[in-house]
This record gives structure tokens, C-alpha cells and sequence, in this order.
């Protein structure tokens, strides 16, 4: 198919010329679909002004985010905090010392004027320092998966909805043009009806971190252990779990699972390959396997309509029948119009190298990474600036997160676990 | 208001086929569609040479030149395209195949015992010239049957069936292009078929053999026939590309219904 008979596609990339810069259009989520112009940084009129951030974890993704946030214009890092010094330290080399350094974050929250936070600690501890931020009045920006258990989840959503602040989960497939483009194509019919998702991740390295000391290895490497992470479920698994709840427009009733470590022995706790059912409503399922000892086949999301189907990381689309050929298209829309002309068909002869097989079409050509990572946090920005709190967003993080945790569960106890209703948002 | 418009395509033969019908979206189209989809692919098993258990398949692979029985229907294809050969003095063949040179028609059926017979180990039996024109005349068929008066076929852009009429008009309008030359042609129950340079990689690329030399016919004509027959209009548009000008008359002569357009 080529790009321009993609129905919508020419409307929608037009949507997305008026607010170049980042993705803010979150219509055909199947949620609000808004467009959250507000959150843009060439678009959005901050009247100057810019979010004064605090970061609260400093460590390597915590310092991915701030790398980003310093070519934000709409954002200003006054401070920044971290328990563990040698990654303060990186932080505030990376901010040329320019903003002030803690090792408490209720101190930071306390002594700065802030407007938000941004939170990139280990998983254990993003309840503690968001609800204390929501304590503080901060809007909140908290890497994914919104918390270690389903209860921290509950009682942050909680105090979000309490403070009337913005809590955005850092699910940044959200603000992935590819991803938005397929939610639209989605809402335009091009897929059909959807009977299957399919996720995978898969890498081959042993997730660990140098560690200088073995008294810190927890501390380090804490994705490896179960009091701090679910491994690849909380680190990997809720990005594509999120995905299917978008694409579904729906949030899983049933999972079931199997995990173990078969590879990486080497003291760990969290398994190094898991594999789950996810049921929603109507039998439809979302099938996820993820791996640490082969990358061959490395991220994707499938997702299977009858009419088409989506590789939603790599930008594929693949129709099941072959799009109408220009001729054609061209006598639909003037019979829709009421007119009467003659239509253009330009083909010769059968022969066998006509061989015109279904090969998928890319939906966004020469959008090959989309840097989501940044333009969720523009749009977090927004948000902040805007002071409103987007419902949306933090329903999204919450059921992706709940599902994430219950498919641990699913795999740890070796039984199928049914989410209850009380945590599908 | 719902829109007239029942559009399904499918890959077929290798290629796109479209059909469209002016009509409201329905159970009984679907499955109509779905019975002419069943209809081609079965004719696709028996006359495709990819095809490992096809007919023709199994004719091919009778390289020892032992006559290979063949099914009825399969058999009284091959008849009639024999008579289409003769009907083209030669320029339509269902023959291909490398050196030596396949003289005549390239293989011998034999009615009494409804089996074909390769002429030499070299020839290759292929309906690319007809195929696509066989399945359209087919689906024609089929809408007619079930009591549909307006369709347009469009199988891979070269054979087209305009069935009735266009809903604002009173024919089907289509326009063919070569270079800069573009004609427009009125389909009224009535198929149209083009040969000429097919297009691959965006490069013009010959495709069809003159039998007579066994060399591909490298022309920038592309020639049209409109017929009241799918089938007609496929064989009678490639012999004419496939023939130099010198026989083209000669052809005619023996299709006096057929238009034929060079552009």
C-alpha cells in the first residue's frame, strides 16, 4: 500500500504538521481524545513561563530524562537528588553544578519552589517520594511502572486525585508518533477487527550493573531482586502492556503466566524469561513473552485485525487484501461526489514477475525513532504549566502498572489470577 | 445517507483483483464476492504452473514425452486455446520454454484419451496470456447469474469488465496511458485488456514472447482490445503486441467483433 492510500493518513500528518515539534494529539486513544495542545513546546503559549522541575533519582535513566529535559525550553531543573552520591555527582555534572544537590528528596521538596517532580528512583521506592511530592503539591512525572505493588499503586492514584495534581506514568509509547498514527488508523477502520496482540522483548546481556563494593549490589543492581523490581515485567513488560490496554481501549480480566530463571544463574531473583496470557473482554488475548538470553527477535508489538495488521515498533503496517489501486480509488471518491469521469488504469499484461505479494508499508517513512522519551516530557511540561491534572494519563499508567504487578503475581504463584474489577480503572 | 459502494480487492494470481459494485454493502454480496474468490482460486490450482499439483503442473513435468492425462475441464481449456492459436496464426501460445524453439501450438492433445503430450522436453505449458482473462470472465459469469446488472472488474489493471453502467453515466469510463498518449474507452458489458511493457522496479520491462522467434517483444506500443469477452480480449491483445505489423491484419481478420487500439 503506499502511504498515500492510507485513508486519514494525509489529515492526520497534517494534525501533526500544526503541532510539529512533539506528538501532543492523544485523540483516538479511545481516551478523551483530546488534543492536548497545551503540552506542546511550539504551539503551547506558557506566556514565558517554564516548570520549575526537581529530579529525584539520578541514576542512568534518571540521567537520561535530565540530558533531555536540559533541550526543553519549557523546563527549568532547579534541583536534583539522589541517595547514592557517585550518581549525584553524575547528575550534577551533567547540570554543570548549576543546580542544587540533595540526598533527601523531602528536604528538596521542602526547601525549593518546585513545580514538579520528576522520579527516575529505583521501583521500590517511587511510592514513598510521589506521595510525598503529592504532599508537597507537586505534579509528578514517574518513570514506569507506577509502583512495586498494586496497593502503592492504588494509594498514589489516590493522592494524585486528592492534590489535583498531574501523576503521568513514563509510558512515553503514549507520545510515539508511530504509535499515534497507528492509533488513528486503528479508530479509522484500517485493521478491522482486532482478535489478538502479540508483545515480545527480548535482549541478550546479563542486566547487571558494575558494582564497586559487594555490600552495594542490591543497591545497583536492585532490578534484580525481588524486593525492589519484578524484573523484566515492571522494567520492560508494562510499556507493551500499556500498548494492548490502548489498543483494546480496555484493561486485561484474567492472566496467566510462567517464568523462571533458565540462563542468567547467577544469584538473582527475578526471573530472566516470563511468559504470559493476558485475557480481556470478549476472549480477545494478548500474548507476551520476554528474554534476556537472545536478541535475534528484539520488540515488537503485533496486533492482529482481520482486516490488517500492525508491528507497531518497527512502524509496519500489513493489510490481510491488497488496498485499492489508484484507479479504482479514484472512481469510488467520484462516484461519492457524484461525478462522472473517466478513471486511469495503468497496467499491462499478467506475467509471473508481476508478483505483487503484501509487503508492509512503514506509516510514517522517515520517522524510523520517533524520540518519544523527550516528548513525553514535553508534554509533561504542559501539563504541569497548564496545572491541570490529566485524568487519562494517570488511568493509563495505573492500568498498565496493575496488570504488569498481576501477571508477576500470575507467574510467582503459578495459578491464574483474575484482576479484580476494583483495579481496572 | 448509506453509499452505494461494495468494494472488495484480494490477491489473486499473483496479482490485485478488484471488484466494485454500485450497491449497498450485503450478506448475499459478500458471499458472493467470497464464491467468486473460491472460483478463481480453483481455476488458479488447476491452470497455474507454480503450482505443484496443478494440471498444468503435471503436464510440464511429462519431460519424458509420455502423454499425461489431464482432467475433462483441463483438457477442453487446452482445446480451445489451440483453436485461439490457430485463430492468431501462432501469435497466441500457451507455450513457453527455451531452446529448441517450440514450432506450432508445443504440445499435442489427444481427445480420445483426454491427455497432452509435451512436443520436446524444452516446452513449457503457461496460461499467463490468459489467465487473468479466464478469471474475469468467470466472475462476469457469476454476477450475471445472481442478477447483478452494474460491476466493474478490475483484475491488475490489464483486464477489466465493465458490467452495465457507471451510476452517474451510461457506461463504464476508463482511460489507458502509454507515455504521453492516453485514450479514454466507454465499458458497457464489454472487457477490455492491454499489453505492452509491464512495469518492475519502476523500469519498463518486456514480458511477452513472439512464439515465432521465442524472443521477447520489446515495442513501446501498448496495445487495447475491447471485447465482449475477457478471454478474447486477453488473447487477442497480446498476439497483436506479439506480432509485427506485417500479420497484425491478418489476425483481425478473424476477430471481426474485437476493437483494437494501439497506443
Amino acid at each position: 500500500m503506499s502511504e498515500e492510500n492510507i485513508p486519514g493518513r494525509r489529515d492526520f500528518l497534517g494534525k501533526i504538521a500544526a503541532y510539529s515539534g512533539s506528538v501532543v494529539i492523544l485523540g483516538g486513544l479511545g481516551w478523551a481524545g483530546s488534543r492536548l495542545a497545551d503540552a506542546d513546546e511550539e504551539t503551547a503559549d506558557h506566556h514565558g513561563k517554564t516548570a520549575r522541575v526537581g529530579v529525584v533519582g539520578t541514576g542512568s535513566r534518571g540521567n537520561f530524562l535530565l540530558e533531555l529535559m536540559l533541550s526543553i525550553p519549557s523546563i527549568e531543573i532547579i534541583a536534583i537528588c539522589d541517595n547514592y552520591p557517585p550518581n549525584l555527582k553524575l547528575g550534577s555534572d551533567i547540570l554543570q553544578g548549576k543546580a542544587t544537590t540533595y540526598s533527601d528528596h523531602r528536604k528538596m521538596f521542602e526547601l525549593e519552589k518546585l513545580d514538579a517532580v520528576v522520579v527516575a528512583t529505583p521501583l521500590h521506592e517511587h511510592a514513598p517520594v510521589v506521595l510525598d511530592a503529592f504532599s508537597a503539591g507537586l505534579h509528578v512525572f514517574c518513570e514506569k511502572t507506577m509502583a512495586r505493588t498494586v496497593d502503592e499503586c492504588v494509594s498514589m492514584v489516590k493522592a494524585s486525585q486528592e492534590a489535583g495534581k498531574v501523576f503521568q506514568t513514563g509510558l512515553q509509547r503514549m507520545f510515539d508518533r508511530n504509535y499515534l498514527t497507528f492509533m488513528e488508523m486503528l479508530k479509522n477502520n484500517h485493521i478491522g477487527k482486532i482478535s489478538q496482540i502479540r508483545g515480545y522483548w527480548h535482549r541478550n546481556n546479563d542486566w547487571r550493573r558494575p558494582v564497586p563494593s559487594p555490600e552495594l549490589e542490591r543497591k545497583i543492581n536492585w532490578r534484580l531482586y525481588d524486593e525492589y523490581s519484578c524484573g523484566l515485567m515492571t522494567e520492560l513488560a508494562s510499556h507493551h502492556i500499556q500498548v494492548a490496554n490502548w489498543v483494546l481501549n480496555d484493561t486485561p480480566i484474567r492472566v496467566m503466566g510462567s517464568g523462571s530463571i533458565n540462563y542468567w544463574k547467577d544469584g538473582r531473583e527475578v526471573a530472566d524469561n516470563v511468559n504470559l496470557v493476558y485475557e480481556y473482554p470478549g476472549g480477545i488475548h494478548f500474548d507476551y513473552d520476554s528474554m534476556i538470553s537472545n536478541k535475534h527477535y528484539g520488540a515488537e508489538v503485533q496486533v492482529m485485525g482481520d482486516k490488517g495488521t500492525f508491528e507497531m515498533e518497527s512502524g509496519l503496517f500489513y493489510s490481510e487484501n491488497p488496498p485499492p489501486s489508484p484507479g479504482i480509488l479514484q472512481l469510488i471518491n467520484n462516484i461519492e461526489h457524484g461525478i462522472f469521469d473517466a478513471v486511469n488504469l495503468e497496467g499491462t499484461s499478467w506475467a509471473p514477475e508481476l508478483i505483487t505479494q503484501d509487503k508492509p508499508k512503514h506509516v510514517n517513512p522517515g520517522l524510523k525513532n520517533p524520540d518519544s522519551s523527550r516528548e513525553q516530557l514535553v508534554a509533561f511540561a504542559g501539563f504541569a504549566l497548564k496545572g491541570q491534572p490529566v485524568p487519562e494519563l494517570t488511568k493509563q499508567g495505573f492500568n498498565a502498572s496493575v496488570a504488569t504487578l498481576y501477571g508477576d503475581m500470575a507467574i510467582k504463584e503459578k495459578r491464574i489470577i483474575t484482576i479484580p474489577e476494583e483495579h481496572r480503572m | 445517507m448509506t453509499q452505494k459502494l461494495f468494494y472488495r480487492s484480494k490477491f489473486l494470481m499473483y496479482s490485485r483483483f478488484e471488484l466494485f459494485i454500485p450497491m449497498e454493502e450485503s450478506a448475499e454480496l459478500e458471499s458472493l464476492f467470497q464464491e467468486i474468490v473460491d472460483k478463481t482460486e480453483q481455476l488458479e490450482q488447476l491452470i497455474s504452473k507454480f503450482m505443484p499439483g496443478s494440471e498444468t503442473s503435471r503436464v510440464n513435468s511429462g519431460t519424458d514425452l509420455k502423454p499425461v492425462k489431464v482432467n475433462s475441464f483441463f483438457f477442453s481449456l487446452i482445446e480451445q486455446c489451440l483453436s485461439y492459436h490457430n485463430l492468431t496464426k501462432g501469435y497466441f501460445s500457451i507455450c513457453t520454454g527455451k531452446s529448441p524453439l517450440i514450432s506450432g501450438f508445443g504440445i499435442t492433445p489427444d481427445r480420445k484419451t483426454q491427455s497432452i503430450t509435451l512436443n520436446n522436453s524444452g516446452v513449457i505449458v503457461d496460461f499467463g496470456a490468459v489467465g487473468k482473462g479466464m478469471a474475469v470472465e468467470q466472475a462476469m459469469e457469476l454476477l450475471k447469474i445472481n442478477g447483478i446488472n452494474h460491476a466493474l472488474i478490475n483484475f491488475g489493471d490489464s483486464s477489466v469488465y465493465g458490467l452495465g453502467s457507471h451510476p452517474n453515466g451510461d457506461y463504464w469510463p476508463v482511460t489507458i496511458t502509454n507515455g504521453s498518449n492516453t485514450r479514454q474507452f466507454r465499458l458497457k458489458n464489454s472487457a477490455l485488456s492491454s499489453s505492452g511493457l509491464h512495469v518492475s522496479d519502476d523500469k519498463l520491462v518486456p514480458h511477452i514472447i513472439n512464439p515465432e522467434t521465442g524472443k521477447l517483444v520489446n515495442t513501446n506500443e501498448k496495445i487495447v482490445v475491447i471485447s465482449h469477452s475477457p478471454v478474447i480480449a486477453e488473447i487477442l491483445s497480446t498476439s497483436i503486441y506479439a506480432a509485427p505489423a506485417s500479420d497484425r491484419n491478418n489476425i483481425k481478420m478473424n476477430f471481426p467483433a474485437e476493437e483494437i487500439f494501439i497506443l
